[in-house]
Parts: structure tokens; sequence; C-alpha cells
């Protein structure tokens, strides 16, 4: 049988040879595998949400980024989570840069409107950005929500696979930083209309006094253990 | 793309002796450049490696080959650590050289990973000259090879360095040998392939090596078998024409094998024991690593694609990326015509990277069931350089026929540049929408536009340096950026160079928490630092009765005791070989009391006789005194002078180890097992000298002799690549 001489040339080029490479890698590469394999390898470099949750991972930009890194993985892993997007957001906001901390805050919401700490925390993001009226419409929203309702949408819904003795300690744990932060999301309201009626652009205020928290969990994954969302 | 080349295409890879020689020393010298502005230091093994390094060779320099290595594990044999750095390359002999000069062992180490470098990259100019038959593509695959990823892995994994120095040259003299038109040439290429196959087995790399090389046969196999009957034809010839050096080459790879299957059929025997979580089959005497290790460290758990191209703000130390103009340079060759070469040089690229990454595909699992070897070695992510120079070298040849596929007509030029135009706004838009991509990145894509629009007009014709000029700044923007980003964020070496590579001798054993300052990396305390108690309860070594005695008796009641080098008792006590009582031990050592327990009947008869004066107490040795002294001391012996009024049972809590002799003033007496793993002997009363001695004379002639045969075919390889006479005798 003859070929046409096309058919040859196309053959012929490196296009051809590259395609064929790619169909053979996407036949053969197990992806969610090659996930769960960078997850681990992730975690042997360190407990990155373990430390996170003990308060003892320290800020330093190498361990804050290893950190995105497993977040950034795990958003893979459970795209229509929240969380990891809320911790990739909260890592960026520990690294200064607040635009693309915002932009995974939003990400966190858009996922799940319930999770007022990512609009507590954006609200002090466009604080430290100078936009105070986005700050006070966040803090606005913290403010306005139903408090149990929507813990139990953030809380207890997505982590309805984990035990329930330890669900409900965490439950407890995240009620009483809603508290926290809606207090502060109060305080914050009130200082940024005083500074306005003074007529200064934005609040001086000390770097404790804008930063961001920390959710109340931040476990995601433990490749080979239990998937809690 | 397949139109007619340029007037000027038959030598669009051919620059100017001026041009080739900056082209090859400014890569080099921005890069040492780059690394002296970030500070030069080891980071993560590259650390240990410095101290074995200096260790090892401070102690060859003053004629003294470490056989034994006493400062670990509680004494055993020096064949492990050797392996992963490979002893015997006669490269490490500029440490010890300049160690003599009094150079710091820190920055001697250095000076070497240095001169390797540049000449890997050396090696690999010559290799894609070779493969391609130009310079043009040769130097900016060098310029790609100098500032890419492997120049970050320079000082972080040795291993890696190894790996990639001698597979560049087994390549190329590969390369060469088969391209070589005469046995004379065929000679300069098989003692060079000789000599770097010794390298390569001579270490716990090969079977990086031997991955590559299988992915390059299957490679021809599959798209240019007739190179097999070729070179098939031209050995015939070769072994005719020199029929001594080719047995004599086959001799001196199958001699190079001589240490790592010593150490494998060691390890087989359980006269070692290796790290337990390594192992895959429950035994210790196995040195398979289990699946699961082998995915974690692969290159798909390492790497993500994403990375390849963004976050290079943020270089992970085992990270791999692709410099942009590779990138572009690839998708620029990807209309032309794609000869067996190409097709070889990217199915080898691609079987490798298949193999490295692991648990993901089925390639790897297959054969871990079905190929023996692989099951011995993880860290496939070691395979990415390597992966990145084949594709490098691709890229070379990709160039090359891009450039000569440019139309000849000027007026046929539009759709040539208009295809420059796409594939640089394709890289632009999907750059775009990467996240943290480095600035010049951009720049380089951008100026890479521009580059390829000037040539294709033909504003570089009668300037084919400043079009070398152009390529090779382009292949060198953005890896400068990255190297320069690597360095700030994981800082510099923390290394101390005054660090002595000799250690004096210490009658107490720190352990673990004793030595913080000391204790650095993943906790274990460096070879040249300090002794290491041996407790490592998750990655444990050491002989088969250091073993034993570990798994029965829980470190807490052993670390007291271990800390002393020597104990004298009054008393010994048989313990039997098979089933022997380890509580009984236990509690003998947990309160370092009498007796000490032997395994040879032989040795309770001088016990009986000195039973009455016995007590329960023995003698610890914490310094040196009247009664005891070390007067001398390296790996290898020990030589101590024993000064007591009754004879004493001498107990030297180094482990017991065939291969061991003591000498009491002069005379070989019997050396017994005692506490289950350490070494006894019974000393008179009176001023006694013993001495501890490891190794035989064979075994100091054969590991010297190795050295100097190694450096000796070094030199002869060396000579016949750097002479220019040609032989004459004819193929056929």
């Amino acid at each position: 049988m003859r070929y046409p001489g096309w058919i040859k040339t196309v053959l012929s080029t490196s296009l051809a040879v590259y395609g064929l490479a790619a169909v053979v890698l996407l036949g053969a590469v197990n992806y969610k595998s090659t996930i769960v394999e960078r997850l681990n390898a992730v975690l042997e470099w360190g407990d990155y949400p373990a430390l996170l949750d003990a308060g003892k991972l320290g800020f330093s930009e190498r361990s804050l980024r290893m950190a995105v890194r497993y977040y950034k993985l795990a958003a893979e892993v459970q795209p229509r989570s929240a969380q990891p997007f809320a911790m990739i957001g909260y890592c960026y906001a520990r690294l200064g840069d607040e635009a693309r901390a915002v932009k995974y805050y939003r990400e966190a919401l858009a996922r799940n409107g319930n999770y007022f700490w990512c609009e507590y925390n954006l609200g002090m993001l466009y604080v430290r950005m100078k936009d105070l009226d986005r700050a006070v419409s966040a803090f606005q929203q913290v403010v306005s929500q139903d408090r149990d309702s929507a813990m139990k949408a953030a809380v207890l819904a997505p982590l309805s696979r984990m035990p329930a003795g330890q669900r409900q300690a965490l439950f407890a744990r995240a009620a009483e930083f809603a508290g926290v932060i809606r207090e502060r999301s109060y305080r914050m309201i009130v200082i940024i209309n005083m500074t306005r009626q003074q007529g200064t652009q934005a609040p001086e205020l000390p770097e404790a006094a804008t930063g961001v928290v920390l959710h109340p969990w931040s476990y995601i994954i433990q490749p080979g253990k239990e998937m809690y969302l | 793309m397949n139109a007619a080349p340029v007037g000027t295409a038959g030598n669009a890879g051919d620059v100017s002796g001026a041009v080739r020689c900056w082209a090859l020393v400014i890569p080099f010298v921005l890069w040492l450049w780059l690394h002296h502005w970030g500070a030069i230091g080891p980071q993560v093994d590259n650390t240990w490696y410095s101290h074995w390094i200096a260790y090892h060779f401070g102690y060859l320099a003053k004629g003294i080959f470490p056989l034994w290595d006493p400062f670990r594990a509680w004494g055993w044999p020096d064949i492990y650590d050797v392996r992963f750095f490979g002893d015997l390359n006669p490269f490490y002999l500029i440490v010890p050289f300049l160690m003599l000069l009094h150079v710091p062992p820190f920055v001697a180490f250095n000076a070497f990973l240095v001169v390797l470098y540049l000449l890997g990259g050396i090696g690999f100019y010559l290799c894609v000259k070779t493969v391609w038959s130009r310079e043009l593509p040769a130097l900016v695959a060098y310029a790609m090879f100098m500032l890419s990823t492997i120049g970050e892995l320079l000082f972080s994994q040795l291993t890696v360095m190894l790996m990639l120095f001698s597979s560049v040259w087994i390549f190329y003299f590969l390369a060469g040998y088969i391209k070589s038109a005469t046995a004379g040439e065929q000679k300069k290429y098989f003692a060079g392939l000789v000599f770097t196959l010794m390298l390569v087995v001579s270490t716990y790399v090969p079977f990086f090596f031997v991955v590559s090389l299988s992915a390059f046969i299957l490679a021809a196999c599959l798209f240019s078998p007739a190179v097999f009957i070729s070179v098939a034809q031209k050995t015939v010839v070769f072994i005719r024409t020199f029929p001594v050096l080719f047995w004599m080459g086959g001799g001196a790879v199958a001699l190079a094998c001589l240490p790592g299957l010593f150490f494998y059929l060691s390890v087989g025997r359980g006269d070692i024991a290796l790290i337990m979580e390594r192992n895959a089959f429950g035994s210790s005497a196995s040195l398979a690593v289990p699946l699961g290790m082998i995915s974690h460290s692969s290159l798909a758990a390492q790497v993500s694609p994403g990375e390849l191209f963004s976050d290079q703000d943020f270089v992970f130390n085992t990270f791999c990326y692709v410099p942009v103009f590779l990138a572009v340079v690839l998708s620029l060759g990807c209309f032309t015509r794609m000869d067996a070469r190409h097709r070889v040089i990217f199915a080898t690229g691609f079987f490798i990277f298949l193999f490295a990454l692991a648990g993901v595909t089925p390639v790897h699992a297959f054969l871990y069931e079905h190929v023996g070897f692989v099951r011995l070695f993880r860290n496939l992510y070691f395979l990415g350089p390597l992966i990145m120079l084949v594709f490098a070298a691709l890229a070379g040849g990709q160039l090359q026929s891009f450039l000569e596929a440019r139309p000849a007509a000027p007026d046929r030029r539009v759709w040539y540049f208009l295809f420059i135009l796409l594939v640089h706004a394709g890289w632009l838009v999907f750059l775009f929408c990467q996240e943290r991509v480095l600035w010049t990145t951009f720049a380089t894509v951008i100026g890479s536009a521009g580059v390829f629009a000037l040539f294709c007009f033909g504003a570089f014709d009668r300037h084919r340096g400043l079009l070398c000029a152009g390529l090779l700044f382009l292949a060198m923007l953005q890896p400068s950026q990255v190297i320069m980003t690597y360095w700030s964020v994981w800082g510099r070496g923390t290394v101390d160079v005054r660090q002595p590579q000799e250690l004096p001798f210490s009658y107490r054993r720190p352990f673990r928490g004793q030595a913080p300052e000391l204790e650095k990396g993943l906790g274990l305390v460096p070879k040249t630092s300090a002794d290491e108690s041996g407790f490592r309860p998750q990655g444990f070594y050491g002989t088969h009765f250091v073993q034993a005695l570990y798994s029965h008796v829980p470190a807490g009641d052993l670390q007291e005791y271990v800390a002393h080098k020597f104990v004298l008792y009054e008393q010994v006590a048989l313990m039997p070989a098979v089933n022997p009582d380890w509580e009984a031990l236990r509690q003998a050592l947990g309160r370092v009391q009498g007796p000490a327990w032997v395994n040879e009947q032989k040795a309770l008869e001088l016990s009986t006789a000195s039973a009455a004066a016995s007590s329960d107490r023995p003698v610890i040795i914490e310094g040196p005194s009247e009664a005891f002294k070390v007067v001398s001391f390296d790996p290898d012996h020990v030589r101590l002078v024993v000064n007591y009024p009754v004879r004493k049972f001498l107990v030297y809590n180094d482990s017991y180890y065939p291969g061991w002799r003591v000498f009491i003033n002069g005379r070989e007496r019997p050396l017994y097992r005692a506490n289950a793993a350490f070494k006894g002997v019974w000393v008179e009363a009176g001023r006694q000298e013993v001495e501890f001695r490891f190794g035989s004379l064979p075994q100091y002639v054969f590991h010297w002799a190795m050295v100097m045969f190694f450096a000796g075919w070094g030199g002869y390889a060396g000579y016949l690549l750097v002479q220019r006479k040609k032989c004459d005798i004819q193929v056929g």
C-alpha cells in the first residue's frame, strides 16, 4: 500500500513524534496518583499542615512556600473544596503577596460562601492594600452572617467523614474562633469609619492588628490516611 | 519548513575559533560569578559528601587507606559511604593535593566540584558536536548545560554531578567510537569509554547510568538498528587490531566492579545490616528498596508540570525546570524533519522520563518486578537533569534544522517569519497564564523572537558570530536569574571551613543530644566532627552483631555502656552463640557491671584463674592515665599501653568483625567477641602494649593498586584524547 507523500512528510516531522509521545504519556500516566505522590513528597520535607495547626511553622519564606506547594496539590485533589484555596491565601498573605492572597481567598469564597474567616482575612488584606470600601464590605459580611448556620455549613458539612468526636472538638474550636473574628470585624469597621471621619486615607494600624488569622484546621489531605474533605 | 536551505545553510552551524573559545568561556565565567555572588556553600547531601571526602582523602594523603570506619555505628567496614562517591575516581585526588597545600577541605571539595562541572560541560559540548557535526548547536547546548538545572544541583547533590559527568563522557566516547573511521581513532574513544565506565561502576550511580544506556539502546533498536551492525563490524576490526587493549579494557571494567560487588555480597551474606526502613523484604541483609519509597522519590513526586515554567523564584532543592529558550527552540523545530539521530535522542530522553515517573506509569512497576537491579535504587528524580541534558542535545539539533530550513529566496521567507511569530506569541500567551513567571522568561521569549526574525531576514548572514552570541545570551538569560533567586532562597552554606579532616581519638563516644552543635542536617553527626552512638531507630546500620544487640537490648540500656570505648573486666562468662541470654546481657550492660560475656569456651580458661580477685565493677576508661593510654590511632588500628597489677579482660567497644586482629607486645593473641558485638582480649598483668589492627596486606595492596590503576588508566585515556596524532589504520 502506498501512502501519499504528504503523509510521509508529516509523519517525519518533529510534531508527529512529539504528538505520539504525548499520546503515550496520556495513556500511561495515572494523573491522580501523581498528585498523591507529590503530596507525599512534600510532606516528607515537613508536616506543614500539622505545623501550621500547632502554630509551629516558622514563617520563613521557604517553609511558607513549601506549604503553598502542599495546598496547591491539595487543591488539585479537592478542587471543589474551599479549604485548600483559603490556606494558599493565608500563606501568600504571610508571604506579603496581598494580591495573590486576595485572589485565592476569593477562590475559596466562590466555593463556600460560609467561609467567614476568609471574608475577615480579605478585609484585613484590603486594609493593608488601603482599599477601605472593600475592607468594610468584607467585615460587614462577617458581622452579618448567622454564625451558627455558617459554622454548620463551613465546618460540619465539609467534614462529614471525620469521626464524630474529633468533629465536635473542631467545631467547638471553630466556634470560639468565629466569635473572636466577629468581634474583631466590628472593631475594624469602627476604626475605619473613625479614620474616615478624621479625613485620613487609611488607618495606620500596627502589623499585628492587620494580621490575617489562621483557619481552625489546616489538614486537607493526609496521604495514606483519611481524607476529611 | 522543508524548503531549500539558504546559501550559507551548509555552514549554518559553524562559527569561528575565537567565537567558539569565548562561547565556551563566557558561560563558565558567568556561572562561577553567579555562584560566587550567591556565596558558594554545600547544601543538603553535599555537606556530608564534603566531610566524607575530606576524611577519606585526608587519610589517603597520609598513606592510610581507611578500611574500617570507627566513627559510626560503633564501627563497621568502610565500604558503604565510599560507594556513594566512588573513592577510586582519580579526580578526587584534587582534594588531598589542595589539602596538602593547606587549602581548607571544604574549599578543596568545592574546587573539585567546579573542575568536574567544567569538564562535564566540555564533555557535553564535544558530545553534541560529535552527534550533530556542527559548532553552533554544541555551543548553545553547552550554554544550556552550564546554566541550567544542573548548575544548582552541583552544590546539593554530588551523586547527580558524578552521574552526569560520567554519562556525558561515556556518550561522547560512544558517539565518537560509532562515528570514527579508523581503528586509531577508535582506540582513543575506547580507552575513554573504559575509563568512564570504570568511574560509573565504582560508585552507586551505575544504576542510573544503566537506565540511560538501556533507554539509548532501546531507542537505537527502534530507530536506527543498522548502527548495531556497524558497531559490531568496527569492533571486530578493533579487536583484531588492538586485541591486548580490548581485553585489558574489558578486564579493567570488570575489576572496577569488584568493590561494588564485594559490598553487594557483604550485605547479601548479612555481614552488615543497612537501614531497616529502606528494606523491602523485612530482612536487613537486603539492599532492595520498597516500591513505595521509590515512588516518593520519583520525578512525578518531585516535579510538578506547572512548575516547569513558573514559580522559579522559589526553587526546591530537588527541582527541575525547563529553560524557556530550550522549549522555544524545540517548538521552532517542530515542523522540521526528524532524522534517525533526532529520533534516537528524543526517544532516549522520553524512555528515561517514563522510567523516572516511577509509580504513576506501569513501566517502572513492571521493571521492578522483572529486572533485578531496578529494586536497588531510589531517588529517580536524579534522572531529571539527565533528561534535560538529552533534550538540550536535541534542541541543538532542532536549532540547526530550523536554521537550515530558512527558504533561500527572500520573498518566500514570509511564512518562515510568521511561523517564528506564531511560536513566540504562543509561548508568551502560555507564560502569561502561569503564576510567578520570572521577568527574564518573558525577556527571553521576546528576545528570541527578535533574534530569529533578524536571522529570517538575513541580518546575520555576514556575521555568524553575532548570531551565536545572540543565541548564547538567550540561552543564559533566564537561568542566570534562576540561579540568583535559588541562592537568595536557600542561602549560603554553613559548613565550618576550618573543620579538620582528621579526628583525634576520644575515650568517650558522644551520643545524640550530647553534641548538638555538631549535629547537622537530618541529625547525623558529620563523620569528621565526632563519633556517633549509632542510635538511629529510624535508620539503623552496622555489623550484624551490632544489629542483633541493638534489636534485643533497648537503646536506653545500651546508651551508657557504649559511651565508653574501653572497659576492663576481671571475669568473663559464657554466653551461647545460639539463643543468648539477652536479659542477662541487658542487665550487665545497663548497669555497666561484670562479667564480660563471651561466646567461646577458650576465653573462660583465664577467667577462672583470676576469679578469686574479681569484683563486679569493671574498670571504665574515662581518659588517659598511668594504667591505660592510647598511644596511636587511625581508622584501621588503635595501639594502647596497659599497666595493671592483675590480668584483665579488655573490651574495646568497637564492633567485632572478621579481619580484626589483636597483638600484645607484638605477638598475635586470640580476639574474642565480647558482650555480643564488641572486641575482647585477655591482657596480662604488668605493662603491655596492645594493638588492634584491621585489614591484611593483600587488602591494602588491592586498594592501593586500584587507586593507582584508575589514575593510570585515566591518564592514558586523557593522553589519547588530547594527542593530535592520528593513526592511519583504516577500518576494514
